[in-house]
């Protein structure tokens, strides 16, 4: 009789076991979402990035800023070093001092935002171009190579033809590490182009620069 | 015989409470359904980009944010135009509506994450995210409660790495990581809050 009665419990654990096991398990991937047993304040009536909201009409709880807002830091005081241009005319070289941890920077945003189009020669046979035949500019071919500086930092700024604008990802500053790395990949050596407080070297647009650029002028 | 079915009872329910109501259960493994059958395991895998090509804003802000829809047209205006799979990203981009991305990770409302503070210590996406470049759909591999935060701010040691593998998800500690982390704790002079404030506030 009690042994009967060990065995019945022992079956009604095993089942409600396998009835649990139903459950799931830990870890195991699930679509619902998280619940969380004592939900208090884990949702306040306040917005977060990139949430949702009933209150705005687009249904976003991130406004756009109208257009023609500059951010704070962001208002061009200094043109030269904000815009590579000076009136029409583009910086031939480098507006920020060039020391090896700007070139160490260079190097690794450019592998970030450069390579998978432009590889990490500058060829312009990247992942893309090993994908999907999609071929981006020579960036060490002779025309780049004698480009002011200043017009390789709008393309990265502004973008141009099939480049996208990369402003919104790119602070300023390591735009110029870009350059820097881009003018090293071009046989340059960009520590003799840094321009901080020398003379602001400036070519108009299409006009073949001088003085610091000629060192590296292509075979 | 009760007195049987009561000790098992006591048992049983501490280690259901134990299984059922931990986060472990309730909340990894989470993986919506996503708009988009986008894929991590291809892109940032496969085609090997950096996270921050994307997730641009994390070394710079505490949130990482997915990324707009032109981020992906910066690519896709060039490959894939014909794709049926990538419908509702140029619908996205033609319309100004944004993807509606569902959200995998969150903390509740009441505590803080920075994510530029950690990155600018050494901590890898992959010690909080898994291996994301090997998830066709991003899953929730960690608990994200309060104690997991805690277990590593009381000895971030293990978790520390160069700056050059932040972004590399398949990095594994090696043998001398205990040394090294505790090298590279002194030389960046980390100190990670355990006060209520810090993720309080
Ligand atoms: C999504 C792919 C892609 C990425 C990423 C990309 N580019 Fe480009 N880039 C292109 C394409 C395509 C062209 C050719 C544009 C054209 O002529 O229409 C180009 C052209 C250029 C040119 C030549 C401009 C000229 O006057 O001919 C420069 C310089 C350049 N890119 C620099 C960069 C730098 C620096 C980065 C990293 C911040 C970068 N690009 C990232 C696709 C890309
Ligand atoms: C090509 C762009 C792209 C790249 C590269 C990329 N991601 Fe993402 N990531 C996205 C998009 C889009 C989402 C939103 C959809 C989703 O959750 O899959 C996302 C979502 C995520 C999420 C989940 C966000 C949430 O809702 O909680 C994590 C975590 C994440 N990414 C980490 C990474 C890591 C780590 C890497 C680098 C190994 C990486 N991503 C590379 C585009 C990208
Ligand atoms: C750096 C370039 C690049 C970026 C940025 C990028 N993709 Fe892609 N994506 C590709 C390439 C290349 C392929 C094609 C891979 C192949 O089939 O060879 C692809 C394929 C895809 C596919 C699969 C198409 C199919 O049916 O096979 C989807 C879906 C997709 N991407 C979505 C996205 C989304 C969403 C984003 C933005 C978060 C994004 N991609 C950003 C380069 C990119
Ligand atoms: C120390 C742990 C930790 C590290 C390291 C970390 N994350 Fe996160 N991540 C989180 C947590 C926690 C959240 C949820 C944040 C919240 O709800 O505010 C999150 C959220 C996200 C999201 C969702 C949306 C958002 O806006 O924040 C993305 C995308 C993401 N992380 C990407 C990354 C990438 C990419 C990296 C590496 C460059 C990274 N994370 C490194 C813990 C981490
Ligand atoms: C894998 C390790 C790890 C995990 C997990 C982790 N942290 Fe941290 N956290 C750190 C380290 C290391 C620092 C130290 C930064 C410093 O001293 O500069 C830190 C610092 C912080 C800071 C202080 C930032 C500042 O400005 O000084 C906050 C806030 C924080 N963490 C919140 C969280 C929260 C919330 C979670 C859980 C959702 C979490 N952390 C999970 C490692 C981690
Ligand atoms: C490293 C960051 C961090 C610190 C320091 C921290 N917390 Fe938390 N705390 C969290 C996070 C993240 C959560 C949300 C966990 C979750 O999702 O359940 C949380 C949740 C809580 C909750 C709600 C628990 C629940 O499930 O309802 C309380 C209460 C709390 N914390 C109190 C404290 C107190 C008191 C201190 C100081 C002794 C403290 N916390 C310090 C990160 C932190």
């Amino acid at each position: 009789m009690r042994t009967r009665r060990t065995l019945q419990v022992g079956r009604d654990l095993l089942m409600l076991a396998l009835l649990l096991s139903l459950a799931g398990c830990r870890g195991c991937p699930k679509s619902s979402p998280p619940i969380h047993l004592n939900p208090n304040m884990d949702n306040q009536p306040k917005l977060r990035a990139q949430s949702a909201s009933d209150f705005f009409a687009d249904g976003a709880a991130m406004r756009t800023p109208v257009a023609g807002t500059v951010a704070r830091g962001a208002l061009p005081v200094d043109d030269l070093f904000q815009t590579g241009r000076e009136g029409e005319g583009y910086v031939v070289g480098i507006p920020t001092p060039v020391d090896a941890e700007l070139l160490a920077r260079g190097a690794d945003r450019y592998a970030i935002y450069c390579a998978p189009c432009h590889a990490d020669s500058g060829n312009g046979k990247g992942m893309l171009f090993q994908r999907a035949q999609i071929e981006s500019a020579d960036l060490v071919e002779p025309r780049l190579v004698d480009m002011p500086s200043g017009q390789i930092f709008e393309t990265i700024s502004q973008g141009l033809g099939l480049m996208p604008a990369y402003d919104y990802a790119i602070p300023v500053a390591d735009r110029w590490a870009i350059v820097a790395h881009v003018r090293m990949l071009q046989g340059s050596d960009p520590t003799t182009m840094s321009v901080p407080n020398g003379p602001r070297v400036v070519a108009a647009e299409g006009e073949s620069p001088n003085g610091a650029d000629e060192q590296g002028a292509a075979p | 015989m009760i007195g049987a079915v009561a000790a098992a009872g006591a048992l049983i329910a501490p280690a259901i409470v134990w299984y059922f109501f931990s986060p472990e259960f309730t909340d990894v493994g989470y993986q919506p359904k996503q708009p988009v059958a986008y894929s991590h395991a291809l892109h940032a895998g496969e085609m090997n980009l950096d996270c921050r090509y994307c997730h641009a804003n994390v070394e710079r802000s505490s949130v990482a944010s997915v990324p707009p829809t032109q981020t992906c047209m910066n690519c896709h205006q060039l490959v894939g135009q014909d794709r049926p799979t990538l419908e509702p990203v140029r619908a996205s981009a033609a319309s100004g509506e944004p993807i509606r991305w569902v959200r995998v990770h969150e903390v509740p409302d009441y505590a803080f994450f920075p994510h530029d503070a950690h990155l600018a210590a050494g901590v890898g996406c992959s010690s909080c995210h898994g291996d994301v470049a090997s998830m066709e759909v991003v899953r929730l591999e960690e608990t994200l409660s309060m104690g997991w935060c805690l277990d590593c701010h009381r000895d971030p040691a293990p978790h520390l790495r160069p700056f050059d593998e932040l972004t590399n998800t398949r990095w594994q500690p090696g043998e001398d990581q205990a040394e090294i982390g505790a090298a590279l704790l002194a030389e960046r002079g980390l100190a990670p809050p355990e006060e209520c404030g810090a993720c309080h506030r």
